[in-house]
């Protein structure tokens, strides 16, 4: 594709949650609904784009959505690949699709660089009197498992800008300090901080990988 | 068939066919006159002409306007015609009202008369392209293209084939399943020719009782001539009929100005018309209806949509009124029930006269013009929801509503004959449900494969058999699961796509499990080396949904660090040239790329279509609509324009009723359509039921295991790898190997 050098950095992010958490939603709200749907031959959807301002920075973010396919549990493991960012999305109205994201931290640490950046997202919040999910809970499990965390509503826009400015600048911070690890293995152990409610503790004695 | 006698009628038509696409009258062009044949017309060198259907055509000078592709077969014995086949590209050297257009093979000179409902115009960048394309093929990657390109495009190619548009398969000997087929295809045929015999061509969105004059036949005609006789016909006896056919180009230049009309001329004319037309013949809800600039629509109300589908459009397009009518019942289910469609059809059926009708001849004019066309055309479109679009499987209940109402239909109705053919349909069809999808050849009774261990098994059988097993999946997907898996809101059962995806995980799985439990390093190796054969075996029988799952295990990180299985396989390198096919970067465009070039049997990996559905959901949204109308209502829109034009009356109905954002379900219509093409075509393989049973032990097994287990035993075999590998070093060292 045509990308322009208008930009300093490029970060690829994936959004990940279960099916109907408004990721979709989300994204097109972040990207002013600029989805590459109109693109005219066989590509058909593109992932998502924008750039926003860092530190003086043009920060470009490839976000990609893997709404609609939630129902491949395995396929979404093909979007880890080079991804820095990860945003994690529940419905605070649902509590299944918060109990969920244990299964989806695990298959990220499972699949994506072990430095990769996670963002937990409780979207909808507009859903006050629906809600479902506490947000000291979600903001407490979060700490817990080293993610930052947002509530947002992609119906009336609240927060969305904020929720990937900061997991942009957070990356930023990150590969501007230390360059991310370009380990060409991405595989690492679980770490010990995924304790979480019904799961075991993950195994996480085992070497690393060679 | 005609009654009006019209001067420029041309004696050299004579093809007796219905009225099909409706075409004004000219107004300043006149079509050639009886005296001037239009063999005639020759190219010319001087002339200029322009064309401006919208901006999809680009102005050239004549004698060539622009190319099209011939979407049918055009057999004709007239020598003034130019019979074509399919895939076929044609320059078009002028154009007339009548729907028969002049056209020429690249490279020769004989003109002749191709009628225009056959062919496509194609832009130069197209034409271009598909020059590139096997003949063959040009059609397909037609249709494909445009399923990409954001506004639906004036006469959009019917790319959802419904079943009852494929001949009769050769390939199925399931003598059930054809008898079937052809009983349902000449019922239909019954059933339009009834129709036609009132002098409607039901399926024909576009016709007027008005028109008098012949008119080109349309692509349903041939296929019924094409039925009746073998359409193939020697290629050596049409070049004899080209070669005896070349005429000398000769013909004022003027005259050519005079006849060729330009597509806006054409626009002018049909609303002009429409604003001619009496008040009581009129639509009611046009101003509920907003088009975009090809006269798609973009938003509508639902009495607006309704109307629009039960009444005979005058649109030059008659594809992009098949293509709306399958898009409307694929898709209704989205915005209202099937209850409420079926009333409301009803309700037009059983339309009363308006009020204020002053005169028995409005009277008359109005129960012919309009109350008969609507009537065939409800009764259309109820036969095509039900044969189609699945009217017995989503709503049975209709099923029992519409009988009721059918036999109230009785002589002497013209109709009732028509009515009579429906219900028995319905009964038919719910007596003897179509086995489209059953396996062409009879089972293999082999080997006692289910017994075999997976190092033993064939690759090839493998493959094979999960062709069938995922075809069978994939062919149960209804559209109505595909528009479910959209929303938000689980609405309803989506069980069919969810074991269709589920058998990707298992697959997948499945690979993951036989490799972490072969004990030994060279079993683990030859495991990795069967399923890439497998998965290669499954690229080349375009089972596209399996290769994905097999590539997704393969390249799994639980896999993947096996650093030293890898090092033991022997054919990296074909995995890797598969592995483009499972990156989803680009919204998966090399794996698109593939799906593109394929034919024939096909399951294909349906990931990025569900992404992409609700994509489409997410960018259209119906709430949005709703504010952008009322804010917008005073704005210089060219669609509120041509609208209003069309209908210059307000119509009686409150705009209390919400828009439908008709793009949306358009969109929706044609991806899914794409989706879900393959599922006519089934795989000639004989099914083997001991390696289906093996099969389906193994995914069933892979339930069993846990995501926590596979990264256990993975990185239990890892270690085992690593320990090994010191020993081997050590062994090395000593001597004792050489490798």
């Amino acid at each position: 594709m045509a990308e322009g050098s208008n930009y300093d950095f490029l970060f690829k992010v994936v959004l990940i949650g279960d099916s109907g958490v408004g990721k979709s939603n989300l994204l097109s709200r972040f990207t002013r609904n600029e989805f590459n749907l109109e693109s005219k031959s066989t590509i058909g959807v593109e992932f998502a784009t924008r750039s926003i301002n860092v530190d003086g920075k043009t920060v470009k973010a490839q976000i990609w959505d893997t709404a609609g396919q939630e129902r491949y549990r395995a396929i979404t493991s093909a979007y880890y690949r080079g991804a820095v960012g990860a945003l994690l999305v529940y419905d605070i109205a649902k509590h299944a699709t918060y109990v969920n994201v244990t299964r989806w931290l695990k298959e990220l640490r499972d699949h994506a660089d072990s430095n990769i950046v996670i963002m937990l997202v409780g979207n909808k919040s507009d859903l006050k009197h629906l809600r479902a999910v506490p947000t000291e809970e979600a903001k407490a499990f979060s700490t817990e498992n080293g993610l930052s965390f947002i509530e947002t509503s992609a119906l009336d826009a609240s927060n969305v800008e904020a929720a990937f400015q900061n997991i942009l600048t957070d990356i930023y911070r990150i590969v501007s300090s230390k360059s991310l690890e370009q380990s060409a293995d991405p595989i690492k152990p679980p770490t010990e901080t995924l304790n979480v409610s019904t799961a075991e503790p993950a195994q996480n004695q085992g070497g690393k990988c060679c | 068939m005609m009654s009006t006698p019209r001067p420029h009628v041309r004696q050299t038509l004579h093809l007796s066919i219905d009225p099909s696409p409706y075409e004004p009258p000219p107004m300043s062009l006149s079509p050639p006159s009886s005296n001037s044949p239009p063999s005639s017309l020759m190219s010319s060198t001087t002339a200029s002409s322009s064309t401006a259907d919208s901006s999809t055509m680009p102005t050239a000078t004549f004698p060539i306007i622009y190319s099209v592709l011939c979407l049918h077969d055009f057999d004709s014995d007239d020598p003034d015609h130019l019979p074509f086949s399919k895939n076929e590209i044609l320059e078009i050297v002028k154009q007339e009202e009548s729907g028969w257009w002049a056209a020429m093979r690249k490279g020769f000179t004989r003109v002749g008369w191709i009628p225009r409902a056959y062919v496509q115009p194609l832009s130069e960048e197209m034409a271009d392209k598909l020059w590139n394309v096997r003949e063959e093929l040009r059609a397909y990657e037609y249709s494909a293209e445009q399923l990409y390109n954001t506004a639906p495009i004036a006469t959009s190619v019917q790319i959802y084939d419904p079943p009852r548009r494929q001949p009769s398969r050769k390939q199925s000997t399931d003598v059930a399943s054809d008898l079937w087929r052809i009983a349902n295809k000449r019922a239909r045929e019954d059933q339009e020719r009834i129709l036609s015999e009132d002098r409607a061509l039901p399926a024909s969105p576009s016709m007027l009782a008005a028109i008098n004059k012949p008119t080109p036949p349309t692509p349903r005609e041939e296929r019924h001539r094409s039925n009746s006789s073998p359409s193939h016909r020697s290629g050596s006896s049409r070049d004899k009929r080209d070669a005896n056919n070349v005429t000398s180009p000769k013909v004022s230049v003027d005259k050519i100005k005079q006849l060729t009309g330009s597509e806006d001329a054409v626009d002018w004319v049909i609303a002009r018309q429409n604003s001619l037309m009496p008040w009581y013949l009129r639509p009611q809800y046009a101003d509920q209806l907003r088009l975009d600039k090809d006269g798609n629509i973009r938003m509508a109300t639902l009495p607006a949509l309704v109307e629009r589908l039960a009444t005979p459009q005058n649109t030059k397009a008659l594809a992009s009124e098949e293509s709306f009518r399958d898009a409307f019942l694929m898709t209704f289910r989205t915005f209202t029930t099937a209850d409420t469609l079926f009333e409301m059809l009803v309700d037009r059926f059983r339309m009363n006269p308006p009020d204020d009708l002053t005169a028995d001849s409005q009277f008359n004019e109005w129960k012919e013009k309009k109350l008969q066309p609507t009537r065939n055309r409800v009764l259309t479109v109820f036969t095509v929801w039900l044969e189609d679009h699945r009217l017995l499987e989503e709503e049975p209940h209709i099923a029992q509503r519409l009988t009721d109402f059918l036999r109230l239909i009785t002589p002497p109705s013209q109709l009732a004959g028509v009515a009579n053919l429906i219900i028995e349909k319905i009964q038919s069809l719910t007596f003897s449900p179509p086995q489209i999808f059953s396996p062409g050849t009879p089972k293999r009774k082999d080997k006692n494969w289910a017994e075999v261990e997976l190092a033993k098994q064939d690759p090839a059988n493998i493959a094979e058999q999960l062709c069938l097993l995922e075809f069978k999946l994939y062919s149960r997907i209804s559209p109505q699961e595909c528009l479910r898996s959209a929303k938000t809101k689980a609405h309803g059962d989506i069980a069919n796509l969810t074991a269709f995806c589920a058998t990707y995980d298992r697959l997948s799985a499945w690979v993951k499990m036989s490799i972490l439990t072969s004990d030994m390093l060279s079993k683990r190796a030859s495991t990795v080396d069967f399923w890439i054969k497998v998965a290669e075996k499954c690229k080349q029988l375009n089972n596209h949904a399996s290769m994905s799952a097999l590539i997704n295990g393969l390249m799994s990180t639980v896999i993947q660090r096996l650093h030293l299985t890898w090092a033991h396989s022997h054919r990296k390198q074909t995995l890797e040239a598969l592995v483009r096919f499972n990156e989803p970067t680009g919204g998966f465009h090399a794996y698109r790329t593939l799906l593109q070039a394929t034919e024939g049997p096909c399951v294909p990996f349906i990931g990025m279509y569900l992404t992409d559905i609700s994509h489409i959901h997410e960018q259209y949204s119906d709430e949005t609509i709703t504010t952008a109308i009322s804010t917008h209502s005073s704005s210089s829109s060219s669609s509120l324009i041509s609208s209003s034009f069309i209908n210059p009356t307000p119509s009686n109905g409150s705009s209390k009723e919400p828009f439908i954002c008709f793009q949306k379900r358009q969109r929706w219509y044609e991806l899914i359509s794409f989706m879900l093409k393959f599922q006519k075509r089934p795989y000639n393989i004989a099914e083997s039921e001991t390696t289906q049973i093996f099969i389906s032990n193994h995914l069933t097994h892979t339930t069993s295991k846990d995501t926590a287990w596979f990264w256990n035993k993975s990185q239990e075999v890892q270690h085992l790898e690593m320990e090994n590998a010191d020993i081997r070093r050590g062994l090395e060292e000593a001597g004792f190997l050489n490798s």
